[in-house]
């Protein structure tokens, strides 16, 4: 066969077509040799079938070649993924504190913004809501920056320079995190649960007046002053009991059976859910202090201000906690199954 | 279950393939008349693996090369390096060590 009648046929096209995907500095030597050895293969393949045209040789020698992307990617000397084993690890640990630095950055910016708008109402969710979406936005730019930093270190680091970053020091079995047992109670912590829950029933129905702070010693013995508000109390307080009951019989059941089982963690569920529906309320509703006026005067104006802000993002934070710990709660379940 | 087969099998070839072609460059060879010599002796390995391999150990120093302008076309002969060969009788000690745990391993056909 003529090498000048494969220069606008099917080898030559295959050739480019490698070629293409190789590095500059190797692809006119691996151009030359991979002709010099499809001609070889076709002119074995000639002596070897007879009654064969030129294309159906050439087809039958480039198909046991591969594809030119196949065997461009065996020549290539880069890797062909985008972070290979090596450093995986290392970008998913890098990944985890750049998005958990984004998020502290976020939240602390946010509430220095809350504390200067002071937003009341529909607002706060408003600015929660876009709280999110500015972290949604900056955790995928800063997830971008730390890929692209990865593969470029995965492109440039040699072994060696991997051998110097790596820990030398020789690993140990003892080392090895324990085995957690989220079922596991920690029966100390449940009675002490227990008795604070009981405790608060008992102030809050029994003895709310007494709930106060003490302001002067007199004749007649310490005076109090009142502090809950008496409209937010009725509002409240029976949806604080339903709350406190549900949590006691929930620790009573756990520690009368030593463990967490599938039954009281749904009960579990259930009183966080009914714990969000008791947070929302009071995000929504009115704060649980008397007005600061009412005792202190106009001169602590600013202090009730910056205290209803902390208390309506302490309840925001409260619902996003829960709602995390509830789906940490469904996995868990599902994964145990 | 074909297919687990047949992907075992690659496997197993795979992890040969270094070795078979280091035994062959003893003498220089071209890439087509390696992947003949090869096959003469049972051990048929893709075009599109071998090719790439050889550049690959080239670069890892265990063969060199050189091209070859004389004949009625330029060929890139390939032939073990000194360091090649040093690799070459280590892997050689080690197959045979392997050979025999095997045997001892799987059952007598």
């Amino acid at each position: 066969m003529k090498e000048t009648s494969l220069q606008n046929g099917l080898v030559e096209r295959y050739i480019r077509e490698v070629g293409r995907r190789l590095p500059q500095k190797q692809r006119d030597d691996v151009e030359t040799e991979l002709r010099s050895l499809i001609l070889d293969a076709l002119e074995a393949r000639g002596d070897a079938v007879v009654d064969e045209t030129p294309e159906e040789a050439q087809v039958a020698v480039l198909k046991e070649l591969g594809a030119p992307e196949e065997v461009a990617g065996r020549y290539a000397a880069a890797p062909r993924y985008v972070i290979g084993p090596r450093l995986y690890d290392a970008y998913v640990r890098v990944v985890g504190i750049v998005l958990g630095a984004v998020a502290l950055a976020l939240v602390i910016s946010t509430v220095i913004n809350l504390f200067q708008t002071q937003p009341e109402g529909i607002s706060i969710l408003v600015t929660v809501g876009e709280f999110i979406l500015q972290y949604i936005s900056a955790a995928a730019s800063a997830l971008g920056f730390t890929t692209i930093i990865f593969v470029v270190l995965e492109r440039t680091l040699s072994e060696e320079d991997l051998k110097d970053l790596k820990d030398e020091t020789e690993w140990d079995p003892r080392t090895l995190p324990h085995v957690e047992d989220h079922d596991r109670i920690q029966p100390v912590g449940m009675v002490v649960n227990i008795c604070l829950t009981i405790l608060a029933i008992v102030l809050f129905n029994l003895f709310v007046d007494r709930l106060g702070i003490v302001f002067m010693q007199t004749e007649e013995g310490w005076r109090t002053i009142p502090m809950l508000s008496e409209t937010a109390l009725k509002t409240y307080l029976p949806l604080w009991n339903i709350s406190w009951v549900m949590a006691l019989a929930l620790n009573i059941a756990v520690l009368q059976q030593r463990r967490w089982s599938t039954a009281t963690r749904i009960l579990e569920l259930g009183v966080k859910v009914f714990t969000i529906y008791v947070l929302a309320r009071m995000l929504a509703g009115p704060v649980p202090w008397l007005p600061f006026s009412s005792w202190a005067g106009d001169g602590m104006q600013i202090v009730e201000s910056l205290l209803t802000q902390v208390f309506r993002w302490a309840m925001v934070f409260g619902i996003i906690g829960t709602v995390v710990e509830i789906g940490q709660s469904i996995y868990r379940m599902i994964r145990q199954r | 279950m074909d297919e687990i087969i047949n992907n075992l099998i690659l496997e197993l070839r795979r992890g040969t393939l270094m070795l078979s072609v280091l035994s062959q460059l003893r003498e220089r060879q071209y890439g087509y008349s390696l992947k003949e010599r090869l096959a003469e002796q049972g051990m048929d390995i893709d075009q599109g693996t071998l090719y790439p391999l050889l550049r690959r150990l080239e670069k890892q120093g265990l063969l060199s090369s050189e091209w070859d302008v004389s004949e009625a076309r330029p060929r890139r002969y390939y032939v073990l390096s000194a360091s090649g060969q040093e690799v070459l009788a280590a892997m050689i000690t080690e197959w045979q060590q392997l050979v025999k745990v095997m045997e001892h391993l799987l059952p007598q056909a």
